[in-house]
């Protein structure tokens, strides 16, 4: 495209090529997360990084064998030798001196590594010594750790037999000690460190004695009378760890330049002997100078302590990277000595190889000698030594290494470059060691939070290389600047590991977040992820419940619940939740701070992820198994008419939440519930015996149904939850027979319907046998249930209490049950049933008592407080509404005690609860017989929650994925090298060929139009009939079904069910997101709206979310169903029918923006809507064609009425320009055009008579006209006839069928049409157009 | 009664070739059937050979081999070495060769009173050095030889009658028999 278009586009562009450009800007409906994704939490992680079993060395046995002055048999030492043992020349002083010298300092050099433990040195021992010295210290030790160091430079090399070699008391022999025994007496768990000439040998004489003691375990656990078993177990010697200075073969290095004792001086003093090494190589100004660097080890800002801490940190390092994970926790995080000794044997290993000596290890290491990171050290070696003449000798400052800061940058470059799949960063240790200093600190923070924004996996890194102390560490800091990080780290920690919120409440670390959440100045972003921490420190965790209530988090949440940051708000709400879900005071701080008043403002807020977040506030709010009062079940109940009125939400999410919330107070109120189920399941028994609902059902207004009395099993399809099809079993014998009506109706019907088989015949079978069912109440029953009580008024019979707020709830939930989507009615129907359930076992009890044969138990009055009505409050069995418990469980007596713990009814509620259902508990032991009692008895409280338990939506976990998952990432679909973009640009290109091409054809005229391109019979009679604007797809509707086909190439792509009930039908069908990733809305005459993905490309078709649209659809006798108008660019759907408003959705917000009264007693059959002039016209049943306009009042805002058709509209148009007019048609035929602003119609064109279908091609100004009289006929604008089509093309030329529906397409010159002979044909105006 | 004259020997030789069994077994009359590497021990025996009464001061040596450095004691105040190898080892004959040069080299004269010993004769079956061989290697050096198995105490007393016999040959106390001999 030429530049100078571009930086004029309103000028320079055709109406074409801005089409393409508005490609790229029109919003996408239903492609958030909540659509694509499934509302469940992500995996928890295992927790491989907290050590299960940090230990301690507490005890460590110095065993020195060095018989000063006198050599060892076999050994030939070269002269001069190594002498140092211990940095201390043995022949300086006398022999007995110098050993007590060693020994001492020995056990210094240890010291520095664990001050704390037990030393008990050894010099010169014999075997008893050893015996008695490691025997002890195991008692001692208890099951923590005891190292056992061993020095043998004093007597022969190790046999291969297993031992070492001690002395006598007289020091004449040297004797062995076998290792087997040493075994015995260390026991478990244990270090070995074994400082002498082929230590390697000891290293396998230990395992295989190691494994000789697995073997005898093994055969004393088999055979007992085993003489091995009669013996005290040898203790096993799997944890043990060995540490060899050299390999079984090998000497140790006899340089005498090195200490005698290397291995021993690189594990405890390593950087001495560092230092020592690389002497020999500094030029000879430095040689001397070496061993004084000034400072101490312990203090990183001296010269020698920096080093020390390099030093660390670079050994840590290599074994992170090199190390398997399991194997890096266990040496280098699990025991604070045998870390330090690990990274110092990554020193000897590498210092002892240059010698020509291997040290060996058991576990194994990977060799790390050669690894790149020595060179760091070797660099910040070199910076240190280089800087040591001018501080000794002139005093200057010592400049630090920059080894950290360059690590630093390192771990950014990584972060900054770079593929996703890769090696984790090398530096990761370091940065933790970074986090101790406070030059570094805030860097290394930033970098990590980058870091753990990667995702759960880097989190899992982070964990595993031990970050987690020293966050938490760091929460005691009182610095501001740190306060974003701190909670950017921890909101990705917690979204990752849950667990952690135990070790936040011990450390007081709820505070820190606490007072970022009340702190305003802190950026919204943040105080989300503060109120996000807090939410899951309070999520079933009493301990952080208790501590984040004292803390005030109520007050602080509900003061942040109208942030104008939408994520905040939710996190809010979900904190709120969170922190009274069964916990009693904090709900209490919330009736006192009126925290649910303040919720209700979010059940209306615009993100419907708020609203899900506000339900389920409310929903443990009311959800609380404590005591009542009469307060608060009055707030309970005004919670719950709140809540109520979601019921017809866009969000099947929020829907979902609503269910679970209202299941709260379900099981909160069970015994009144388990009144009004039986109050309905005996009004429905009465009501469909004389089946007052064939004439009265609102389902029997549409024309084309088959038996409109009888409402459809929910049918089984692909993508339904198989439950979806159980839900027409029943179980219960006394609700048989009111089964078997509609089963024996059934019987005849099933056939009809395509998707309806299976249902059928699992539902005949288990009638037989009800014993394996699920539910109660079957689909229909509830169904008919919830019709039966909005449509007739069943106050008189039942009487005042049906009124009560749990009968307009057991409504609410009714009616959910028949919710369009499926998760959302199935999660219903488990709520009713486990209440009918235990409605109608109750219920069985009694009738023994009406019998008289139980008349001890009178009926409950009101009045009396009888306990044995509040009993059935105090702690109902719940079963479960999963098949598995319902089927098992039979009902639970409570224990007798238990009866008296319910505080006396509410008068209030007594009044209205009919006496007649109030009295089951007590007589049911009667019924199951006593011994069932102390069976069940002894947990009262563990069924009480068990539909609450069961019924989550995962709305929180859902939410909590958000954290969890890279938020600094820019989208994939801004990439411009990413699939998706590419596959958007690939469409619009798709899209600009479209619009180019066919306007080329429909700007030369289309002269006539009668090509049939594509003729195909449809598997049902086609209703509705859709091109797709850019593709070659059609999707044509019958009843409840979509089949789509590919009119190029003439074959079927896909054919789906609906999944609305058999007594509705589709009535409207819109493509949205045409231009880019297409979703199909269907539209039924129950005003239930369906949007789904995934069709016509092999893939399984997937229902991305349904809603009611309307709701209360009037019957009528000739309907049109429901209709629908949908605009892209504003994301608003109009809906109508039915019905006497127009309304609107707002897709985005998946909210009811408005209601338009029609003003007129019949419905709506067509809809145009152009936002731009925010005008709506709606052509009428009775003819009238009705102009509004949106913004003005409910009562004015119908600003034009047409009353010149005399019959039922078929369809009102609106051009979409800004001088567009109103096209209508009546089915007399007679079209007719309005301009807006006048109230006559401009002009008028007489066409066929019997109008059933009539379509208007948006740009080639065409409309054509669909008859029952079995004919089609074309107009171009003028109303000139181009074409007349009666017959099918072909050799028979068969008579073309009574026309059910036509639509253009609406860039191509076709003409789909459907007839109600089930052909579906397409009509061109040229052949092989393209 | 004469007094007892004091001597020192030392016992040479290598690795468990059996110095401290024949040791022990000519000291306690015990054979030690373990083996625990002997550091350095000394022990004292009073013994009469031809109605002489000796003070034996025995050193019970490490092992060596052809590399140790041969320590500077054993060169100093003692009177008679008893050279050990075993039959069933021909290192320990080697070795023992080496030790007789090092020897004189420390104590620097050309002769020493020495009985070059073959330890473990009663292991027929392991035995690699012939009896002839040992003999051959004393004679060369001007020593007396023996082979002897430190399971039985007379070969062991044998053994040390038999330093002690060179010993006072060395000193110019030659045997009463010898004497006896010249005299008639």
């Amino acid at each position: 495209m030429d530049s100078d278009l571009l930086h004029s586009p309103a000028v320079g562009l055709t109406e074409e090529e801005e089409a393409d450009m508005n490609d790229w800007k029109l919003p996408l409906a239903f492609m958030k997360k909540r659509h694509s994704e499934k509302i469940e939490g992500s995996k928890a992680l295992a927790q491989s990084w907290r050590m299960k079993d940090r230990m301690k060395t507490v005890s460590v046995a110095l065993v020195l064998c060095l018989n000063v002055g006198v050599d060892p048999p076999d050994v030939v030492k070269t002269s001069p030798c190594a002498r140092l043992e211990c940095w201390i020349d043995p022949l300086s002083m006398s022999p007995q001196k110098a050993l007590e010298t060693i020994g001492a300092n020995l056990q210094k050099q240890y010291e520095n590594w664990q001050p704390r433990a037990r030393y008990k040195q050894s010099l010169d021992p014999t075997v008893d010594e050893v015996k008695k010295l490691c025997t002890s210290l195991r008692r001692n030790a208890k099951e923590e750790r005891v190292l056992f160091h061993y020095n043998g430079h004093g007597v022969p090399r190790p046999t291969v037999n297993g031992e070492i070699w001690v002395f006598n008391k007289n020091y004449t022999q040297y004797i062995p000690l076998s290792i087997y025994d040493l075994q015995t007496w260390m026991g478990s768990p244990s270090i070995f460190v074994y400082d002498c000439s082929n230590a390697g040998i000891i290293v396998k004489s230990f395992k295989q004695f190691a494994l000789q003691r697995e073997q005898e375990l093994e055969v004393a656990a088999i055979n007992p009378s085993h003489p091995l078993a009669q013996m005290p177990l040898p203790p096993s010697m799997k944890n043990c760890i060995q540490l060899a200075a050299c390999e079984a073969s090998e000497l140790l290095p006899m340089n005498p330049d090195l200490p005698a004792d290397l291995f021993t001086s690189c594990l405890t003093t390593p950087i001495k002997i560092a230092l020592r090494c690389v002497a020999d190589t500094l030029p000879s100004v430095l040689c001397c100078v070496w061993c004084r660097i000034p400072g101490r080890l312990n203090d990183r800002r001296t010269p020698l302590g920096e080093l020390n801490w390099i030093f660390t940190a670079i050994t840590d390092t290599i074994a992170w990277n090199v190390l398997p994970r399991d194997l890096f926790q266990k040496l280098f995080r699990q025991d604070l000595l045998v870390a330090s000794l690990f990274r110092n044997f990554l020193l000897a290993e590498r210092i002892m190889r240059s010698y020509n000596c291997t040290p060996v290890s058991s576990p194994r290491l990977p060799p790390t000698y050669m690894h790149a990171m020595w060179q760091a050290w070797d660099l910040a070696v070199d910076i240190c030594l280089s800087q040591l003449p001018t501080i000794i000798e002139e005093g200057t400052a010592f400049r630090h290494s920059p080894f950290f800061a360059e690590q630093l940058t390192a771990f950014q470059v990584w972060l900054t470059m770079g593929v996703e799949n890769r090696n984790p960063p090398e530096q990761l240790p370091i940065v933790l060691q970074v986090l101790l200093s406070q030059v570094h600190r805030l860097r290394a923070l930033d970098l990590l939070g980058r870091f753990l924004d990667l995702g759960p996996w880097a989190v899992s890194l982070a964990l595993s290389v031990g970050i987690f102390p020293y966050v938490l560490k760091l929460l005691q800091s009182s610095a501001r600047e740190l306060r974003p990080l701190l909670v950017f780290i921890w909101a990705k920690i917690l979204a990752v590991d849950s667990s952690c919120q135990a070790d936040l409440v011990k450390d007081n670390g709820h505070k820190y977040f606490l007072s970022v959440l009340a702190d305003s100045y802190m950026p919204a972003e943040h105080r989300t992820m503060a109120v996000f921490i807090l939410a899951v420190i309070v999520n079933s965790y009493n301990t952080g419940q208790e501590a984040c209530l004292q803390g005030n988090l109520i007050a602080n949440c509900l003061e942040q619940l109208s942030d104008p940051h939408p994520l905040l708000r939710q996190w809010v709400a979900i904190c709120l939740g969170r922190i009274w879900q069964n916990f009693e005071p904090a709900r209490w701080c919330g009736v006192r701070d009126s925290a649910h008043e303040k919720l209700y403002t979010l059940l209306s807020d615009p993100i419907p992820e708020v609203r899900c977040a506000a339900v389920f506030a409310l929903g443990t709010f009311v959800g609380n198994s404590a005591e009542r009062t009469d307060h608060s079940t009055t707030i309970d109940h005004n919670v719950a008419m709140m809540l109520a009125q979601l019921i017809n939400d866009g969000s099947p999410v929020v829907r979902k939440e609503l269910v679970v919330a209202l299941s709260h107070l379900v099981v909160q109120y069970e015994s009144n519930f388990c009144t009004v189920a039986l109050q309905f399941i005996e009004e429905e028994k009465n009501y469909t015996v004389p089946s007052p609902a064939n004439t009265a059902e609102p389902g029997s207004l549409t024309p084309v149904r088959d038996s409109p009395a009888i409402p459809r099993l929910r049918s089984v399809n692909s993508y339904t939850n198989i439950r979806a099809a159980t839900t027409a079993r029943n179980l219960n014998k006394s609700l048989q027979n009111l089964n078997l009506n509609e089963e024996g109706r059934r019987g005849g019907e099933t056939a009809f319907s395509p998707g309806n088989l299976s249902t059928s015949s699992s539902t005949s079978s288990t009638l037989g046998s009800p014993d394996n069912d699920e539910y109660i109440l079957s689909f229909e029953t509830i169904d008919k249930m919830r019709r039966v009580s909005s449509y007739s008024s069943l106050n008189s019979l039942i009487g005042v209490s049906f009124n009560s707020v749990y009968t307009q709830i057991w409504r609410v939930l009714l009616h959910l049950a028949a919710d369009p989507f499926p998760e959302v009615s199935d999660l219903a129907m488990k709520v009713l049933n486990s209440i009918a359930y235990k409605a109608t076992m109750n219920a069985r009890p009694q009738r023994i008592l009406d019998s008289g044969s139980l008349t001890q138990s009178a009926p409950a009055s009101p009045t009396s407080k009888g306990t044995h009505i509040h009993q059935a409050g105090g702690s109902p069995p719940m079963p479960s509404a999963s098949s598995s418990s319902l089927t098992n469980e039979v009902p639970k007596p409570p224990a007798r005690e238990q009866t008296a713990t319910r505080p006396p009814y509410t008068p209030t509620l007594g009044g209205q609860a009919p006496h007649s259902h109030q009295f089951p508990r007590t007589r049911k032991m009667f019924d199951k017989g006593p011994e069932q009692a102390g069976e069940d008895g002894d947990e009262p409280g563990g069924h009480r929650n068990y539909i609450s338990a069961a019924l989550q939506t995962g709305l929180c976990d859902w939410s909590a994925k958000y954290f969890a998952q890279p938020v600094m990432k820019i989208p994939e679909e801004h990439d411009l090298e990413s699939q998706v973009r590419m596959e958007r640009q690939w469409r619009f290109l798709r899209n600009t060929r479209v619009r180019r091409q066919s306007r080329g054809i429909t700007q030369r005229g289309v002269s006539r139009l009668d090509d049939q391109i594509f003729i195909n019979r449809n598997p049902g009679v086609p209703s509705v009939v859709k091109f797709h604007p850019f593709n070659t797809c059609i999707a044509v509707a019958d009843k409840d079904s979509i089949c789509f086909w590919d009119w190029e190439k003439g074959e079927r792509l896909d054919y789906f069910y609906n999944g609305n009930p058999r007594y509705t039908r589709i009535t409207a069908m819109e493509y949205l997101n045409g231009h880019d990733c297409s979703l199909l809305l269907t539209a039924t005459d129950d005003g239930a709206l369906r949007i789904w993905k995934n069709f016509a490309d092999q893939k399984n078709p997937e229902m991305v979310t349904a809603w009611q649209g309307l709701s209360d659809m009037l019957p009528t006798t000739r309907g049109a169903g429901m209709v629908v108008d949908w605009e892209q660019e504003t994301g608003l759907l109009m809906t109508s029918g039915d019905v006497r408003v127009v309304r609107i959705w707002d897709t985005d917000r998946e909210m009811k923006v408005q209601d338009i009264p029609t003003g007129a007693d019949s419905c709506v059959t067509s809809l145009s809507c152009d936002s731009q002039r925010s005008l709506i016209v709606a052509g009428l049943g009775d003819g009238s064609v009705r102009v509004f306009d949106r913004r003005m009042g409910p009562n004015e805002c119908r600003v034009m009425t047409y009353r010149e058709h005399g019959a039922w509209v078929v369809k009102a148009h609106l051009q979409k320009e800004t001088d567009g007019h109103i096209i209508s048609v009546s089915v007399n035929g007679d079209v007719r055009f309005f301009e807006p602003r006048s109230p006559d119609s401009i002009n008028v064109l007489q066409t066929v008579k019997g109008l059933t279908a009539l379509d208007i091609h948006p740009q080639a100004n065409l409309f054509a006209c669909g008859s029952m009289n079995q004919f089609i006929a074309v107009y171009n604008a003028n109303g000139d006839v181009i074409s007349n089509i009666k017959y099918y093309d072909g050799f028979m030329g068969q008579r073309i069928g009574a026309i059910s529906c036509l639509a253009f397409h609406p860039h191509w010159p076709h003409l789909a049409v459907g007839s109600n002979d089930y052909y579906m044909s397409i009509y061109s105006a040229e052949k092989r157009l393209r | 009664m004469p007094q007892p004259k004091h001597r020192k020997i030392a016992v040479i030789g290598y690795r468990s070739v059996g110095k401290s069994s024949l040791t022990i077994q000519f000291v306690e009359g015990q054979f030690v059937d373990s083996y625990d590497p002997t550091i350095e021990n000394t022990f004292n025996k009073l013994v009469s050979v031809n109605g002489q009464d000796f003070n034996l001061q025995l050193v019970d040596t490490a092992g060596q081999d052809e590399y140790s450095i041969f320590h500077q004691s054993h060169s100093m105040d003692i009177h008679g070495y008893v050279l050990v190898y075993s039959v069933t080892s021909n290192k320990s004959f080697e070795v023992v060769q080496v030790l007789h040069d090092k020897l004189l080299d420390m104590v620097g004269k050309i002769q020493v009173p020495t009985v070059l010993v073959g330890n473990k004769k009663d292991l027929h079956m392991e035995r690699v050095i012939k009896p002839e061989e040992g003999k051959k290697l004393a004679d060369s050096w001007g020593a007396a030889f023996m082979e002897s198995s430190a399971k039985e105490n007379e070969t062991a007393v044998e053994v040390f009658k038999r330093i002690i016999l060179e010993m006072e040959k060395a000193d110019g106390n030659a045997p009463p028999e010898e004497k006896k001999c010249a005299v008639m």
